[in-house]
């Protein structure tokens, strides 16, 4: 499928910070396109170039083979991390301030359909709850029927459940066919959601791919950790597998053979209490990434 | 324009619905108003208050009197016997005395003025008596109305003045004026609405700017196919009608009761609060554009 998007060598520089360091990448039209990582990794500095908000100090993003002009935001929604929005007015005035800056905006009630406003549209936004709000963000996002929608961390702060509501408001713009660029720190929300991840550190694209293909690609079998498996002499003595990792206090181990690896730990008489067998996900890909763990 | 009046709209309504802003900016002057109106009604100074031009005759009783404050002015600049005569018409002083050109000034709609008339004729009439003038008690007899005839005894003819009495050698005109008089509160509702114009602007235009750049509704707008422009001419048009509304009310609300006195034309006052306005909101422009928090 022919990218929509298109970033190439992208770079920012503040000052002594090199906050974004050559990413390249291509965003496939009708996805859902992750890019992971910590807080700090650069991932919201790539977004908010790709977006027009922040001039790059190197490389170019190219929307339709095209670079980013005035019509590039006409054709966008955008949904920052953060932001306020007009005091004293309601939910419903807050849309109708922001359809009429489009050329072709949706309906009101379209919008609130989609992103379930109609409990809370005359609502003043001061009063509106995290995840209320979050939705009125998405709905303002998706006012000028994007072709591209960004999402910059859209659940970060919300209880499971609002999290919960909120990955179905966004499965239900992907089915519209709309090609959404999602960050999040959060593994289990691009597992879910996205087709394609590009996970970030230090500025830089560590990998690219599918979710599946970058676990396929980096593990084989179960993930076995265990906790506080004993003092540093008991552990010198055990024979452990092979391919066991001591690290942060907690022995992890990448067993293609789950029945041979429990009894070597058994064997082992380390204690065992807490023991998880999990089947790798992108966070465990990111730990081996990077070789530490998330900074949240 | 459909994003002009959006913006418009959604600000305009943003200070209708925010109480605090609306009393500041209407509840605010009006009771300050009133309250300067209060602290400075009453009968004011005890004293009567003279204007002197010229070098005083000492020798005259009523310099004397304690009860009277005496302004001696130069005679120049914003002191010009004209400007004094604009301080007399406007009850700031009681009465002038010019002693260079020998003449008294009254006020006749000021109370005050016909007793310091009386003061000053008897005074005068008892020194010309003693110089084997007028008598005194028929000098200070006279009424408004008798005026003419005695001018024409006294043998001086000034169209619109009035003879009056002498000082010794000197003989004084008597002058009257009329106007209405301007108190505490006249000069206080200007300034009052020019603070509560300037606080507007500044603050409805510069602060809330600043306020939208720190809490990123600015980033937000930077996404969308605005304009900039389209932005900030909304904010000022939006704080223009605000603040030309507001102004209106207070003066309206407090003319009400206190019923002020309006010298000139109303379109020109208008006209010079749009241009204020604009040229505050100017600077609240500048001043958020400066200012990074």
């Amino acid at each position: 499928m022919a990218p929509i998007l298109e970033v190439r060598d992208l770079r920012k520089q503040y000052k002594s910070v090199r906050a974004v360091d050559g990413v390249s990448f291509t965003v496939p039209e009708g996805i859902c396109f992750g890019l992971l990582g910590p807080n700090g990794a650069g991932k919201t500095t790539v977004v908010e170039m790709m977006e027009g908000i922040l001039q790059p100090s190197g490389g170019e993003v190219r929307f339709r083979d095209r670079p980013i002009d005035t019509e590039f935001k006409r054709r966008v929604g955008i949904q920052f991390q953060s932001t306020a929005l007009p005091e004293y007015i309601t939910v419903k005035e807050t849309l109708e301030l922001f359809r009429a800056l489009y050329p072709h905006p949706r309906p009101i009630d379209e919008v609130a359909d989609i992103c379930s406003l109609w409990d809370f549209l005359d609502r003043d936004n001061r009063k509106l709850s995290g995840g209320q709000r979050q939705r009125l963000l998405l709905a303002i996002a998706i006012i000028p029927k994007p072709e591209v929608v960004f999402l910059d961390e859209p659940t970060t702060g919300l209880d499971p459940q609002a999290r919960r509501n909120f990955w179905s408001l966004i499965e239900r713009i992907k089915a519209e066919k709309a090609t959404i660029l999602l960050t999040t720190h959060y593994m289990d929300e691009a597992q879910l959601l996205c087709d394609q991840v590009a996970i970030m550190d230090h500025g830089k694209v560590l990998e690219l791919d599918e979710p599946q293909a970058l676990l396929d690609r980096h593990f084989h079998g179960t993930v076995v950790q265990i906790p506080n498996p004993g003092d540093l002499s008991q552990l010198r003595q055990a024979r452990l597998p092979a391919d066991a990792v001591f690290r942060d206090g907690v022995i992890e181990i990448t067993s293609d053979r789950l029945d041979q690896t429990v009894r070597e730990l058994l064997s082992a008489e380390l204690n065992l209490d807490g023991l998880t067998v999990h089947k790798p996900n992108l966070e465990d890909l990111f730990i081996k990434l990077t070789g530490s763990s998330l900074r949240v | 324009m459909r994003k002009f009046f959006a913006f418009f709209k959604a600000r305009t309504m943003e200070f209708v619905r925010d109480r605090g802003t609306l009393f500041w900016n209407l509840l605010f002057p009006v009771v300050l108003v009133f309250g300067f109106a209060f602290a400075f009604a009453g009968d004011g100074e005890p004293l009567f208050s003279v204007g002197i031009l010229g070098t005083p005759d000492e020798d005259l009783a009523f310099m004397e009197i304690e009860e009277i404050e005496f302004i001696e002015y130069s005679g120049t600049g914003n002191e010009s016997r004209e400007a004094v005569m604009e301080r007399l018409r406007r009850h700031q002083i009681d009465m002038l005395v010019d002693f260079e050109a020998q003449e008294f000034a009254i006020n006749r709609e000021s109370r005050e003025g016909p007793v310091l008339r009386r003061l000053f004729l008897a005074d005068s009439a008892e020194s010309l008596a003693a110089g084997g003038g007028l008598d005194a008690a028929e000098v200070e007899q006279r009424e408004p109305g008798q005026q003419e005839a005695a001018q024409q005894e006294s043998g001086q003819q000034a169209p619109g003045q009035q003879a009056a009495a002498g000082s010794g050698a000197a003989t004084f005109t008597e002058q009257e004026i009329t106007g209405d008089p301007i108190r505490y509160v006249d000069w206080v509702v200007p300034g009052v609405l020019g603070m509560n114009m300037m606080f507007s602007c500044l603050f409805g235009v510069g602060f809330i700017l600043v306020r939208y750049r720190k809490n990123g509704v600015l980033k937000r707008l930077k996404a969308t196919p605005a304009s900039p422009l389209t932005f900030l001419t909304a904010q000022a048009a939006s704080r223009l009608v605000i603040v030309v509304g507001t102004s209106t009310f207070v003066y309206a609300g407090t003319n009400a009761f206190l019923q002020f006195t309006m010298l000139g034309s109303y379109l020109n006052l208008l006209l010079v609060l749009i241009l204020a306005i604009a040229c505050m909101i100017a600077i609240g422009l500048v001043v958020a554009g400066r200012l990074k928090s």
